[in-house]
């Protein structure tokens, strides 16, 4: 809860401490996605997967801008994810538009819809919020079901041509690099959200918001901001699904989907800006590589993620603290 | 010190191209099937399918001189996505040389969208007519599409059990819009009339009220779409409890043990049909059959089928074409050559769509289907 | 007329089951602030142990009550090795996702040990249904819808008028208060967390011969349990046995009269409707900290 979350607004008022955090970070993250780039060279399988966690990271963290910056849990978020893949999807097959004009179509397209269902369901809050968001999403799924131009049950495929500008993100490594970069700039875009005025009244209301209130911040406009905000980051996330999947279909509407960004972000640290994204590179790529039957698998990771609640509900990084704190206390009892 | 590394490279060089080391180098297929989620059962009848064929080919000695098959297996839990994730894993990690994947209409349509001209992909059981029509070269089907096998099952319920109307239901999938659209056409040409359809989300839990609906309409027949054993079941039961229809249907190649047994009987006399039946098979498919049966200690049935024929098809082919990676030959092969497999002589189109050499109609009996007529797929 | 009666005696004894599978919940969250995922996972094992001790020679009469203890007690070994640790005061993020977990950690135990094959659950009732003035009616539907009456008045009754009741309502109204009264906050919250459990493995060993065990049986049934519960309230009895009235009323006369497929998308628009005008739920207690 310490590092970033508070001690980036704290650390601007003083100058440029934070910032200069912030850039390191920011150049430690690029570093990191092309070293993954041009490391992964020869594995498309990975390359692939990358570029699609890449597109589930910026999902976690639009997941997150509503769960570690509201305290809500937005099970139903996946919607806005599923406009995001159906709207290019649409643009390309229905309209003959190209790819990005789709994803920015998706993007204006679920912050419309987040205005009139966040001013609908921001006045519940808890469970109730959560479960009236997740209904909400069912009925989304059901009419993807039942329409026409999303394909019905079929959903739609058979993409003319997934491409950002003159980058074919049909080939694995451009695929990644352009999801990282995305996922570079949406992080960017959330910091400096983080350090702004709305970000300080989201972290006064999530702490309590009978005091944001009385501190004059309008609670409810500002919630509303939130998942506007957020609502379109996830529609872009799921865009970035497409080169990946190949296909969409109602299930891309699932709430398993919100589910898993937000073991994502639960696992990597909701207090932490990057943490969502670390969680989602935990939670996608590791049980690639854990090579036992389906079912055992699936007994193995629910019962290591019961693990990691009880022993740190924070997330993972509280466990890397903990040991920290408890190696430094060492050291310093051995000094004298 | 120059020569020493030289003669060591040699040395491995031979190492590695004796033929031995080649021969045992195996030919890997990849096999996508639900192995946890709500079709795991499908999954679980097809990997017995599958572990048979490949067992019978290596006791045999292999293929392509002596290469065994050694089948890998990945999990598509039911949902597109995984699917995809699932080709592709096999495609660059494991670097398969064949894919085997489809059992649900959709997932497969996405799956196919990876291997199209990448792969040579095989989808045994999935059914829905697009599969096939998206002109993929490499891509073959083992099963019957949804509208041969709906063709000859609806002209069959319309013209020899003639009800006057039928109401229909099933599951919103892909699967059920071809069916449908298939049945529309039929039902077009004959007296017969199309007395309501209704088509349910998957998430339904109770389906009392939508039989009461379709009761009221005054059908005699009554035809159930849906894949799923335990709604299957389910269904059937409602239907029973509300007193059941003159004449009752269930979707072509849906019906087997897996649902039958839990229906607790309300499935009897239920009219569908499929390309596989176990009763009164003789020859090479009473062979599968008692084998199948020896080995996993339950009978086969249709997904072990058409997967174990799957199996031993790609084998075939590739052995004939001398070549595991050519798929363009491979592929000339599959279409070019008649493979024998338990239920008879299979053959390939150009869309990649075997025809079944016979279709048989079926009574639910007991816990099983009986035989009620056979036809000749022409 | 006919067709009017018939769908509103089905959308009743819907409801009576809807109210059997969202009672758990509802107790579960009212006591503890837990939103249990794991419901649905709960509710298979009660139709899977309903069947495996028939199958070991007990009645179905008889095998209900012990698959309900059956489920209790794998409900009192979670409880006190991960619920009370990870989820008591932990707010809604973590009952979500650990829920969710040991939900995905049953089915596939379920898979694993008996297999993924729905299994019929044998009842004496079986197929047989009552034709009533030509109106039909499940044998098995009424012994549920019985059986969801009597415990569920039982239920009221006892929280009502037994200590344990009281205590039990006393911390869902006021946690602190409650401890500050004398009263075995832990065990209250153990307790109620053992009845949710309790009334899950009931559903699915009364539901079970309707539905089949297979391992995501639960699921399906279980969204329509959190609709019921939202709609009546969270936490409130009453509130879930009249929001289940209302859904399976709605579902029943909306797949009759209006349309099949977009029946699912009915319950969510009902459970929005009513808290636009009511954002307790039906018969749910004003929360304090709304905006």
């Amino acid at each position: 809860m310490t590092d970033i979350t508070t001690g980036a607004p704290a650390g601007r008022a003083r100058g440029g401490s934070a910032s200069l955090k912030g850039a390191g970070l920011l150049a430690l993250g690029i570093a990191a996605a092309l070293a993954a780039g041009f490391g992964l060279g020869g594995d498309p399988f990975l390359l692939n997967l990358a570029g699609y966690t890449c597109g589930f990271a910026i999902f976690a963290l639009s997941v997150n801008v509503m769960l570690g910056g509201l305290g809500e849990v937005p099970l139903g978020h996946c919607m806005f994810y599923g406009i995001g893949a159906y709207a290019p999807a649409m643009a390309m097959n229905h309209a003959g538009l190209p790819y990005e004009a789709g994803v920015a179509i998706g993007m204006v397209v679920a912050a419309l819809i987040a205005a009139p269902i966040g001013w609908l369901t921001l006045h519940l809050t808890g469970a109730y919020f959560s479960i009236v968001s997740w209904g909400l999403s069912g009925v989304a799924m059901v009419t993807a079901l039942n329409l026409d131009v999303t394909g019905g049950p079929l959903g739609l495929f058979g993409f003319s041509r997934l491409a950002v500008g003159p980058f074919d993100l049909s080939r694995p490594q451009t695929y990644f690099f352009v999801a990282a970069a995305i996922l570079l700039a949406v992080l960017v875009v959330l910091y400096h959200v983080r350090g702004s005025r709305f970000g300080r009244a989201m972290e006064a209301i999530r702490q309590g918001p009978h005091l944001a209130r009385s501190l004059g911040i309008d609670v409810f406009r500002e919630r509303l901001k939130a998942l506007v905000l957020s609502a379109p980051i996830a529609a872009l996330a799921g865009a970035l699904s497409l080169p990946y999947t190949q296909i969409v279909t109602p299930e891309v509407m699932s709430v398993l989907r919100t589910v898993d960004a937000l073991l994502a972000a639960l696992i990597g640290g909701v207090g932490l800006i990057f943490g969502p994204a670390v969680g989602a590179v935990i939670f996608t790529i590791l049980p690639q590589f854990l090579d036992l039957d389906p079912n055992v698998k699936v007994l193995v990771f629910s019962l290591l993620i019961i693990l990691v609640m009880v022993a740190a509900p924070g997330g993972l990084h509280q466990l890397w603290k903990a040991a920290a704190a408890r190696l430094s206390h060492a050291r310093k009892g051995d000094a004298p | 010190m120059k020569l020493r590394a030289k003669a060591a490279l040699a040395a491995l060089a031979v190492l590695v191209a004796t033929p031995a080391a080649q021969a045992a180098d195996p030919v890997k297929i990849g096999m996508v099937l639900p192995l946890t989620g709500p079709t795991a059962g499908y999954g679980k009848d097809g990997k017995l399918g599958a572990d048979m064929a490949a067992a019978e080919i290596n006791a045999a000695g292999g293929i392509l001189d002596g290469r065994e098959i050694e089948l890998v297996y990945e999990d598509e839990k039911g949902a597109p996505q995984d699917g995809v994730a699932a080709v592709q894993k096999l495609m660059t990690r494991e670097r398969v040389q064949a894919i085997i994947a489809g059992m649900n209409s959709s997932i497969t349509l996405a799956e196919s969208a990876i291997t199209k001209n990448r792969i040579l992909h095989v989808n045994p059981a999935a059914q829905a007519d697009a599969i096939t029509a998206q002109g993929s070269p490499w891509l073959f089907q083992i099963n019957n599409t949804a509208s041969t096998n709906a063709t000859i099952f609806h002209t069959y319920l319309t013209e020899q059990m003639a009800p006057k109307a039928i109401a229909v239901m099933g599951e919103n999938t892909e699967f059920n819009k071809a069916v449908l659209e298939n049945l529309r056409e039929i039902v077009g040409e004959s007296s017969v009339e199309l007395a309501e359809i209704a088509t349910y989300d998957g998430a339904t839990t109770d389906f009392t009220s939508i039989i009461t609906r379709l009761k009221s309409t005054g059908a005699d027949m009554i035809y159930v779409i849906d894949a799923y054993p335990a709604r299957t079941a389910q269904i059937w039961k409602q239907i029973r409890q509300q007193g059941g229809f003159p004449m009752e249907a269930h979707a072509v190649g849906t019906v087997q043990r897996s649902a039958i047994v839990p229906a607790e009987g309300a499935m009897e006399g239920v009219i569908t049909a499929d390309i596989f039946i176990a009763e009164g098979a003789t020859g090479d498919m009473a062979r599968f059959i008692d084998r199948f049966t020896e080995q996993n200690g339950v009978a086969p049935n249709k997904v072990s089928l058409v997967v174990y024929e799957a199996v031993k098809v790609v084998a075939g082919a590739m052995d004939k074409a001398g070549s595991a990676d050519d798929y363009a030959l491979i592929s000339d092969t599959l279409r070019g050559n008649v493979w024998t497999t338990p239920r008879g002589a299979l053959s390939f189109d150009d869309n990649g769509r075997a025809k079944a050499p016979y279709f048989y109609i079926h009574k639910v009996t007991g816990e099983d289907v009986g035989l009620l007529d056979t036809f000749e797929v022409e | 007329m006919d067709l009017l009666i018939q769908t509103l005696i089905n959308g009743l004894i819907l409801g009576a089951g809807y109210a059997l599978v969202a009672v758990g919940l509802t107790v579960i969250f009212g006591t503890l602030h837990i939103v249990n995922f794991a419901h649905g996972a709960f509710f298979a094992l009660g139709a899977y142990a309903t069947l495996l001790i028939e199958r070991a020679g007990a009645p179905y009469l008889l095998a209900i009550p012990l698959a309900v203890l059956c489920v209790a007690a794998i409900g009192f070994a979670l409880e006190a090795t991960i619920v009370r640790r990870a989820l008591y005061d932990q707010g809604e993020h973590g009952s979500i996702i650990v829920t969710f977990a040991i939900s995905q950690a049953i089915v596939a135990a379920i898979i694993l040990v008996v297999g993924p094959d729905p299994l019929p659950v044998p009842s004496p009732f079986g197929q047989t249904a009552v034709s009533v003035g030509g109106f039909f009616l499940s044998a098995q539907r009424i012994f549920i819808a019985a059986a969801s009456v009597a415990v569920l008045a039982g239920f009221a009754l006892w929280l009502r008028r037994s200590v344990k009741g009281q205590q039990i309502l006393a911390v869902s109204q006021n946690a602190r208060g409650a401890l500050y009264s004398g009263i075995n906050v832990p065990l209250i919250r153990s307790l109620s967390f053992l009845l949710g459990i309790a009334a899950a493995g009931l559903a699915g060993a009364l539901m079970g011969p309707m539905i089949s065990a297979f391992p995501t049986m639960g699921d399906a049934n279980v969204i329509v349990a959190f609709t019921v519960v939202i709609l009546g309230g969270l936490g409130s009895i009453g509130g879930a046995m009249l929001g289940a009235l209302v859904i399976g009323l709605g579902n029943a006369l909306f797949e009759t009269y209006v349309s099949v497929s977009w029946t699912p998308a009915l319950g969510w628009v009902l459970v929005i409707l009513v808290l636009l005008l009511r954002p307790q739920g039906l018969m749910g207690r004003a929360q304090l900290d709304r905006h």
